[in-house]
């Protein structure tokens, strides 16, 4: 037998040592992937996927950006009950770049699996296969440290997603019969933006298709007890918004509506309440009441007139 | 070439018991370094399973009885919470004459065997939070990133508190603890599913101990003053990373104060850090927040005040969504103030946001 030469131990050694030490650490890692209810997706079916996190160790901040192949079409996102509690950058489709990308953070941070991030529907086009890709460069995690670590091991799983005439794939509907939740809007000033202006700050959740969007009205409440009268304005509005009304006399009213369509309203009472004189409804409660007894007393005036005749 | 096989056979040995070592000296040493896996026991009221943190769920009272528990007779009943509910259980000693009378029937009386109604419970989606935190402190509950109740724990260090009125589904609950002279815990995170309609028990939480030191720098030679809060009598594990890891251990008081006088002759000069965590009647909680420190050639006395806290950019002793608000508006715009800039880095990106939600208070 020949003598086995030192290389050989070298190389032995440094395989199953890098192994063993590499292997291990790589266990920490978190981990980006796709969950998707079917493993084969028939021509021109609509389905949709899943975005997962595995988490190790404990992080807080996650940003992706993934390439969808122009095999697929790209129909909506749905980010209720997703594990990002605020969206730095809300999930944005880009058509022409075809890409999707988001980030946001999980405030105290998040360790655990298969926590969902968003969902994302989709539509086959052709027969083949098509690949979901993360953008290695713009896809990141940050842990949960003081400084603000990236995760050195993050692992990013693509997906392969057959396209195969005459399977399946419709989506299960999401069935989302329950407004945002409720939720306290605040206003608040800062001298480092809008000029020191007062601005609103607001958020709430939505466990079944995600929040879609915000609305705002700042409107002069033109009330008589319960009864409000007039079509309030409302417009689309995004955390931070700077008020238009800066004397904070009125009410602000805020509208969180899902994907669904389902609304949910919160009210900020008037800060600075405007004086009597100055508020539409008390004015129309007494040009009213001045209005019931002009004509009563006309009325009576001209019966007490006839009478007399 | 028996030899060769021989050598070939240690040298396998060898190298097997070197990453064996490895392998386990990593484990072990990142039970000290590392994060530390935060178990919370969860348990479901209402699935009929009496489970941990529970006294019963819905018929299933684990052998227990109105007598096990003292009383003379009756029945015993849960309540919604999972709790025991006695109100149907008789005096240990019953009078003679007691017999059990039916409760009023709904409708009119008369006749015999009237019907009676029982009220139909009311299903609510309920979660009930039980820990341990800083005698006498006040604990501030999370949901979702945003305050959603606060309660004060007792001096034993026990608390519990509990949300309804939540719909169904993944919900992520953080707690935190002012100590007693305002310095907060780090804001501890699970996140559950939540079953609608059913009562979820989270217990078995235990907040990792407060922290401070007196100084951001101390001259070598001198003691740096590492204090803060934890439960009464708990060890408190005091983890200064240098470049050799110092473990030290001290036990806090009655009132569930801490404090370790730490020999700098110890460290090196330059920048370190540290943290705690504390064990006590077996549960051990997950790291303090961590705190850095130089070592050098003057002492320069640490600042500790409620507003000192990273990330409340808006001077109110909180980081919460106004502060994220500031922060959103500063997003990737030239020229960031240096407060919001909490890396100071010239740029507000997700490093700053990652910053701010480590040090979230909401």
């Amino acid at each position: 037998m020949k003598k086995l030469p030192i290389k050989f131990f070298l190389i032995f050694f440094l395989a199953i040592f890098g192994l063993l030490f590499f292997g291990c650490k790589t266990v920490s890692a978190s981990r980006l992937y796709f969950n998707s209810q079917e493993a084969a997706i028939g021509a021109e079916q609509e389905f949709w996927l899943e975005l997962v996190l595995d988490a190790e160790n404990s992080i807080n901040t996650v940003s992706a950006t993934i390439t969808i192949p122009p095999d697929l079409e790209f129909l909506d996102i749905i980010t209720g009950n997703s594990i990002i509690n605020l969206w730095v950058d809300i999930p944005k489709w880009d058509e022409t770049k075809r890409v999707l990308n988001f980030s946001g953070i999980i405030p105290g941070g998040f360790s655990g699996m298969k926590a969902r991030i968003l969902i994302i529907k989709l539509k086959t086009k052709n027969e083949g296969v098509a690949q979901l890709v993360f953008d290695k460069e713009k896809t990141e995690i940050f842990l949960n440290s003081p400084d603000a670590e990236k995760d050195p091991a993050l692992r990013l799983d693509s997906l392969n997603i057959s396209i195969i005439k005459g399977a399946g794939g419709s989506p299960a509907a999401i069935i989302d019969s329950s407004p945002p939740e409720n939720f306290i809007p605040e206003i608040t000033r800062n001298s480092n933006m809008f000029n020191g202006d007062y601005f609103l700050v607001f958020l709430t959740q939505d466990k079944g298709t995600g929040v879609d969007y915000y609305e705002v009205s700042e409107s002069q409440e033109f009330r008589i007890g319960h009864w409000e009268f007039g079509k309030r304005k409302w417009i689309a509005a995004k955390s931070p918004y700077v008020l238009t009304n800066q004397k904070l006399s009125n009410a602000i009213w805020v509208k969180a509506i899902d994907r669904a369509g389902n609304e949910r309203i919160a009210i900020i009472p008037p800060r600075y309440p405007l004086p009597w004189y100055k508020s539409y409804s008390i004015w129309v409660i007494m040009m009213l009441t001045a209005l019931i007894a002009i004509s009563g007393f006309s009325i009576s005036i001209f019966y007490g007139g006839k009478k007399r005749l | 070439m028996k030899r060769d096989y021989l050598l070939f056979f240690c040298f396998l040995g060898a190298v097997i018991l070197i990453a064996g070592f490895n392998f386990f000296s990593q484990n072990t040493s990142a039970d000290t370094t590392s994060a530390v896996i935060f178990t919370v026991k969860i348990s479901v009221c209402g699935n009929g399973e009496k489970e941990y943190g529970e006294d019963c769920d819905d018929e299933d009272f684990d052998s227990d009885t109105c007598q096990t528990l003292g009383f003379g007779g009756g029945t015993l009943n849960c309540s919604d919470a999972c709790e025991f509910d006695t109100d149907a259980c008789s005096a240990a000693t019953p009078a003679p004459t007691a017999t059990a009378t039916p409760p009023p029937s709904g409708g009119g009386g008369g006749g015999g065997g009237g019907i009676i109604s029982t009220p139909t419970p009311i299903i609510i989606t309920q979660v009930i939070f039980k820990g341990k935190a800083y005698p006498k402190s006040d604990v501030t509950l999370l949901k979702d990133a945003q305050v959603a109740a606060t309660t004060k724990v007792g001096p034993d260090a026990n608390f519990e508190t509990s949300l309804s009125g939540l719909t169904g589904g993944t919900y992520t609950f953080g707690v935190w603890a002012e100590d007693a002279i305002g310095n907060k815990s780090i804001t501890h995170n699970f996140t559950i599913s939540i079953a609608s309609g059913a009562a979820t028990v989270i217990s078995g939480i235990f907040l990792p101990p407060s922290i401070s030191i007196d100084k951001t720098e101390v001259k070598m030679g001198e003691v740096l003053n590492i204090m803060g809060y934890s439960a009464p009598q708990a060890e408190v594990a005091v983890i200064i990373n240098s470049d050799n890891e110092i473990l030290k251990k001290t036990t806090s008081q009655a009132n569930g104060a801490w404090f370790y006088k730490f020999d700098t002759l110890e460290a090196d000069y330059g920048d370190h850090t540290v943290k705690s965590r504390s064990t006590k009647d077996s549960d051990i909680s997950t790291f303090s927040k961590i705190v850095a420190f130089k070592i050098g050639n003057k002492t320069i006395p640490a600042e500790i005040t409620k507003k000192t806290v990273k990330g409340n950019l808006n001077d109110d002793g909180k980081v919460n969504l106004i502060d994220f608000s500031i922060m959103a508006y500063w997003y990737n715009r030239p020229t960031p103030p240096m407060k919001i800039d909490l890396n100071s880095d010239g740029k507000v990106n997700l490093i700053d946001f990652s910053i701010m939600a480590y040090y979230w208070t909401g």
